[in-house]
């Protein structure tokens, strides 16, 4: 029979534990538990210096559980700690139907209970596509790539649009380590170093990028907005991820089990990984013809030299003469049908809707 | 050139012959290396004047004497036109030095004197789960095989991973923590093991364990194969991160083919990292971050001051556990020590 103390949370040997910590197997009670794990977020803060006070910070939010938490909880230390930071939500609609309009609903009711401004950026006013044009464009494999994409550059847009230079996700450890492995399994050498970085900034970029989550486990994030009773969407988006990162996914869960810190090692092991220096071949070339040269790539684009070039469409930085966006936009317009079929006539939104109203019929 | 030293020699000239060490493990794998470096010695002595271009030295670290007898017979017609030593270590010699080290609940690593008196498989035992054995049990292998290396005088090891396990490998070591190690333990090249230089080569590396297989079944070396214990059966919770990822490789192979080698490329791109690295007390190995500093980032339990005695790796470290500690060698022996200590069953 176990003892009563065993019941004890491990940390302040007062309350009843409820839960195990993920990371590692540690009884908690609620209470500690936030104590916890606002803290390893605000060492995690403190320790990278993310923040500078006065400065104006977008939190990149989806309305799902990451961003949920990333809001709360930056709210919560900004005023416990006094970072001095603003705080203002940026959301980017992607245009898919049945899953983006639902989260952005949540996006707006945590503006409201967060008190914090609220910008969105729609693809379709940017780009002049939505998500769900692309894939009826180009199919369902190559969602992510273009998603990706233009939301990178959806999400830079938008805050320089409010003037705002820092933008925080909530990409969290488990995110991070699946990068990681990704990166191993695909052979990814040109991201092998840097996917681990906390903050990241495209060359010449004014904006940069960082993850205050890259310690976190996902499943503590999880556990922290179910007993914060936080209100988040919980649906997967509909163009759900590439089959291959499915494994790498399962293999780390599996890992996860026999060794809860895996999570952490992999990530330990990413942020030692170093490439060995090319060898530079001795060539005949002299400097003075070097500086003349142009690297055309195979895919026809042109590669220019120095750094803080601009796109020439659409003014966005680019080592290109035409950013990768404009580049996929381009392909995209090529096999945009010029008519619509009148078969099509029912059109997506309702279809969806209806499909959604059968799902929840009950007899 | 590397090849040069491996060729056939003729005349008297037989000073400049490297000693090549290839550790045995009985897996098809490595008999299938053996197999084929016999091959090559064999057409190496062909001709009449031709001395061959190295000695081999077999050697298998484990308590198994008998099999390796059964392969000096099964192999003894060629076996006798060719200089070549067979060795069977026990792995027992790896048992030397001990302390015990524990990891305090703020992650300071202690270093305290040992009085126990235990034994290989006590030290093993200490560790319950089996993912830390098996990483605990691939350092006692590798270590006794290096130090073989150095007894017997050989400037060449050479392994019989294939591409498989390779890649295995390389994703069970950054699940370990221990990624900074890649390139030092699985990419061809020099080392450096008790004041001596090592060549290691891992020939193997551009064939699949599949086609091994394959190779020791049409080669009639099945009989030789050591079974493993197969983990089909195990739970999930039950297995080794080795085992994992293997597993993880065999369902991925048919689909995605090109994963496996895609993995071991990508390895063989690694360098170590830069910087002045700390050895761990544990594994030998190099620490190039202090784990503690790391984890304070992130732990509020080792955001703590205090000082460690003694430097451990991140890898060891979590096998160690918060809390937790145990008893093991604490040192590498020299090379005399090597030499001294060593009774090598001949």
């Amino acid at each position: 029979m176990p003892s009563r103390t065993s019941n004890l949370c491990e940390r302040c040997e007062a309350s009843k534990a409820v839960m195990r910590r993920p990371k590692n197997l540690q009884k908690l009670c609620k209470e500690c538990f936030f104590h916890v794990f606002e803290t390893e977020v605000h060492l995690t803060i403190e320790k990278e210096k993310l923040f500078q006070p006065g400065e104006t910070v977008a939190i990149g939010a989806s309305g799902g559980k990451d961003s949920t938490v990333l809001a709360s909880i930056l709210k919560t230390l900004n005023e416990r700690y006094n970072y001095g930071i603003h705080l203002v939500l940026l959301s980017i609609d992607e245009g898919i139907v049945g899953y983006r309009d639902d989260s952005l609903a949540t996006v707006k009711r945590n503006q409201q209970q967060y008190e914090m401004p609220l910008e969105i950026v729609s693809y379709k006013d940017l780009y002049n596509w939505t998500m769900d044009e692309i894939v009826s464009c180009s199919g369902v494999k190559s969602s992510c790539t273009y998603c990706g994409v233009l939301r990178r550059q959806a999400l830079d847009r938008g805050a320089m649009k409010l003037g705002i230079s820092h933008v925080v996700t909530g990409h969290n450890a488990d995110d991070m380590a699946e990068t990681v492995l990704m990166n191993l399994l695909r052979g990814d050498t040109a991201r092998l170093e840097s996917s681990t970085n906390i903050t990241t900034k495209s060359t010449g970029s004014p904006i940069k990028r960082s993850k205050p989550f890259k310690y976190c486990y996902q499943k503590e994030i999880v556990l922290y907005a179910h007993y914060k009773k936080l209100d988040y969407f919980s649906t997967e988006c509909t163009y759900a991820p590439e089959a291959f990162r499915g494994t790498a996914r399962v293999l780390m869960k599996n890992l996860e089990s026999v060794r809860p810190s895996c999570i952490l090692d992999i990530i330990y092991s990413g942020e030692h990984f170093k490439l060995k220096q090319r060898k530079k071949r001795p060539g005949p070339k002299t400097p003075a013809l070097q500086d003349q040269e142009t690297e055309i790539r195979s895919d026809g684009s042109v590669s220019l030299q120095n750094n803080g070039n601009r796109c020439e469409r659409c003014g966005y930085l680019s080592t290109n003469r035409i950013c990768k966006a404009c580049l996929l936009l381009q392909g995209l317009e090529l096999s945009r049908a010029k008519l619509s079929i009148a078969a099509d006539a029912v059109p997506k939104v309702e279809e969806d809707q209806l499909q959604r109203r059968l799902q929840h019929l009950s007899f | 050139m590397q090849d040069e030293k491996f060729k056939v020699k003729f005349g008297k000239s037989t000073a400049e012959r490297p000693k090549v060490l290839l550790p045995l493990s009985y897996g098809s794998s490595s008999l299938a290396l053996f197999d084929m470096v016999v091959s090559h010695l064999e057409e190496q002595c062909q001709n009449e004047r031709a001395v061959q271009g190295y000695v081999l030295v077999v050697l298998h670290v484990g308590e198994d004497a008998a099999r390796m007898e059964r392969l000096r017979k099964k192999y003894s017609q060629v076996l006798e036109k060719l200089e070549a030593e067979f060795v069977t270590v026990d792995p027992a010699v790896f048992v030397r030095d001990l302390a015990r080290v524990t990891v305090t609940e703020e992650y300071a690593v202690r270093r305290t004197e040992n009085s126990e008196s235990l034994d290989l498989q006590e030290l093993l035992l200490q560790f319950e789960s089996r993912s830390s054995r098996q990483d605990f049990w691939q350092q006692v292998v590798q270590e006794v095989a290096l130090r073989s290396a150095v007894a017997h005088d050989c400037s060449v090891v050479i392994f019989g991973h294939s591409m498989s396990r390779l890649a295995e490998e390389i994703l069970a070591l950054t699940a370990k923590g221990r990624g900074a190690e890649t390139a030092h333990r699985l990419t061809d090249g020099e080392i450096e093991y008790a004041g001596r230089r090592l060549h290691v080569i891992h020939p193997l590396r551009d064939v699949l364990a599949s086609e091994i297989k394959e190779y020791v079944r049409l080669g009639g070396l099945q009989e030789m194969v050591a079974t493993e214990e197969s983990v089909k059966h195990k739970s999930a919770k039950n297995k080794t991160v080795n085992e994992l990822v293997r597993e993880y490789f065999e369902t991925v192979e048919s689909e995605y083919p090109e994963v496996i080698s895609t993995v071991v490329k990508i390895g063989t791109k690694l360098d170590s990292p830069q910087g002045m690295a700390q050895q761990c007390i544990l594994c030998q190995e190099a620490i190039y971050r202090d784990p503690k500093t790391w984890l304070e980032q992130m732990s509020e339990s080792a955001n703590k001051e205090v000082q460690s005695d003694v430097p451990l790796c991140y890898g060891c470290l979590m096998n160690l556990g918060v809390g937790g500690g145990a008893v093991w060698p604490v040192s590498r022996p020299s090379r005399e020590e090597i030499l001294a200590e060593y009774i090598l069953e001949e």
